[in-house]
């Protein structure tokens, strides 16, 4: 094991008889045999304890590298931490094996065994993952302070927008249901603007009720109307005294006096003209000095409105 | 440093940065749900003051409640002041029927209609015309159903009659209890 040593600038290069060597069995261990974690690092520092000769595993500063192939095979490398303090220096980075021992067939850089880790990770190195580590962190945190600037600015932006369209509701209320009315600044105690809105809703309610298009329930037979068309037919030329006129919905009934049996008769025919009404047989009685005419109209299916 | 410490900076850390984002998504999340909920709720407003608006604009075609006699007594009065027809000439009003509408109800709305008899004594055909356009283009509510004239026997001679109209009005009947 002892051998002499070389050095590569910051990084240390030693014989490979000077280093403790062994291919570790992990087969026994649970999972798979990785080098990184400190759990499996001390169990593996167990079987490499147990091929040390005459030495602890705690005098031993070790490196594990697993071996190619399916195997779960482990190349140990340690060195005796005693001598690591006395001979390695401050500047150096790296200590590995210059090569490997001749028992070791698979391929592995040797390079890749440094054993200075842990508690002999060299000062430069661990002021270097410091800062790495506090730049990752602070750029997480300005990460995460610009992040909540963007959130609370959008939410912000979500607020006014939330606050124009309460406005826009107000101003509507105020608008359809008047600024005074009440409802629009009491409302129902944990629902805002619940007071007006139901407000709201019962005019629109009375408003439908009370402007119905439902022709069954609104519209009714407009006599009048059919007066105003009525005595829009009545021939101008006939000399007639009206005795009485009823209209109703289903009918009309003239009474009059006309001077002869032909004023009836053209009484009669201006009327039978009335659109949307039939004229019955008119009943004509002659008098005096005069002729009483009687004229029914009954409503056709066909109803003028 | 050990691991232990390092882990617990890295979880203080890790929690100082990301429960004020969890927070902040958290509210950003609400107040756009709240915002949804809002313009939802803006936009049936809306429907619904537009149709306030436009049903404002039609004609009331059914009143609210049953109209006391007094009102229509009113009524009748200001059509024939405003067709220029001397007060003498209204004869009176008596009230017809009042009954529930067939039909209705079905919907959860009943209806009711009143009928009123207005007698106007002593009018020419012109005058008759003249209110009973005044009516129609001021009282929506009532419709004239029935048109009684018969020639004024009091003026022999005269073209002047007596009317009977019989005026009916559609009601609400919820309106009837309130």
């Amino acid at each position: 094991m002892i051998g002499s040593t070389a050095h590569d600038g910051p990084h240390l290069r030693w014989p490979a008889d000077r280093f403790y060597w062994a291919i570790l069995d992990a087969s026994s261990l649970s999972g798979r045999p990785t080098v990184r974690s400190r759990r499996q690092h001390e169990r593996l520092g167990y079987l490499f304890e147990s091929v040390l000769p005459g030495v602890t595993i705690e005098e031993v500063q070790a490196v594990y590298q697993r071996l190619p192939g399916s195997a779960k095979r482990v190349l140990a490398c340690g060195f005796t931490r005693n001598v690591l303090e006395q001979e390695v220096d401050q500047y150096a980075l790296t200590l590995s094996p210059q090569t490997l021992p001749a028992f070791v067939h698979e391929r592995i850089e040797p390079a890749a065994l440094n054993l200075l880790t842990g508690r002999f990770l060299p000062t430069a190195v661990r002021r270097g993952q410091r800062r790495l580590m506090l730049s990752i962190g602070l750029a997480l945190a300005l990460c995460a302070i610009l992040a909540i600037v963007g959130l609370e600015r959008r939410t912000s932006a979500q607020r006014r927008a939330h606050d124009d369209v309460l406005a826009a509701r107000t101003a509507i209320l105020e608008q359809v249901l008047g600024s005074a009315a009440p409802g629009i600044g009491a409302d129902i105690p944990g629902i805002p603007g619940a007071g007006a809105e139901l407000r709201l809703t019962a005019e629109r309610r009375r408003l439908e009720q009370t402007r119905s298009h439902d022709v069954a329930v609104s519209e009714l037979h407009d006599s009048a109307r059919v007066l105003a068309r009525l005595l829009g037919l009545w021939p101008s030329d006939v000399p007639a005294q009206t005795e009485s006129l009823s209209i109703s919905s289903t009918s009309i009934t003239i009474r009059a006096q006309v001077p002869g049996m032909a004023d009836a008769q053209r009484l009669a025919d201006a009327l039978a003209r009335f659109r949307g009404w039939q004229l019955h047989q008119p009943q004509s009685e002659s008098r005096r000095d005069h002729v009483q005419v009687t004229l029914r109209l009954g409503r056709n299916q066909e109803q003028d409105r | 440093m050990t691991k232990l410490p390092r882990a617990a900076i890295l979880g203080v850390w890790v929690v100082a940065l990301g429960l004020p984002l969890v927070i902040s998504a958290n509210r950003l999340a609400e107040a756009r749900s709240e915002l949804a909920a809002a313009r939802s709720s803006l936009v049936r407003l809306a429907d619904s003051a537009q149709r306030i608006v436009d049903l404002r604009g039609e004609q009331e075609r059914i009143a609210e409640h049953k109209r006391p006699e007094q009102d229509v007594i009113a009524r009748v009065s200001a059509a024939l002041a405003q067709a220029g027809i001397a007060a003498e000439h209204f004869g009176g009003l008596r009230p017809e029927s009042d009954a529930a509408l067939a039909g209705t109800g079905h919907t959860g709305i009943a209806y009711r209609r009143q009928s009123v008899r207005v007698s106007l004594n002593d009018l020419s055909i012109t005058q008759l015309g003249a209110f009973l356009s005044q009516w129609s283009a001021t009282q929506r509510l009532w419709t004239p159903t029935r048109i009684e004239l018969t020639h004024a026997r009091s003026r022999q001679g005269s073209d002047r009659y007596d009317a009977t109209i019989l005026i009916t009005a559609t009601y609400l009947a919820d309106g009837e209890r309130r």
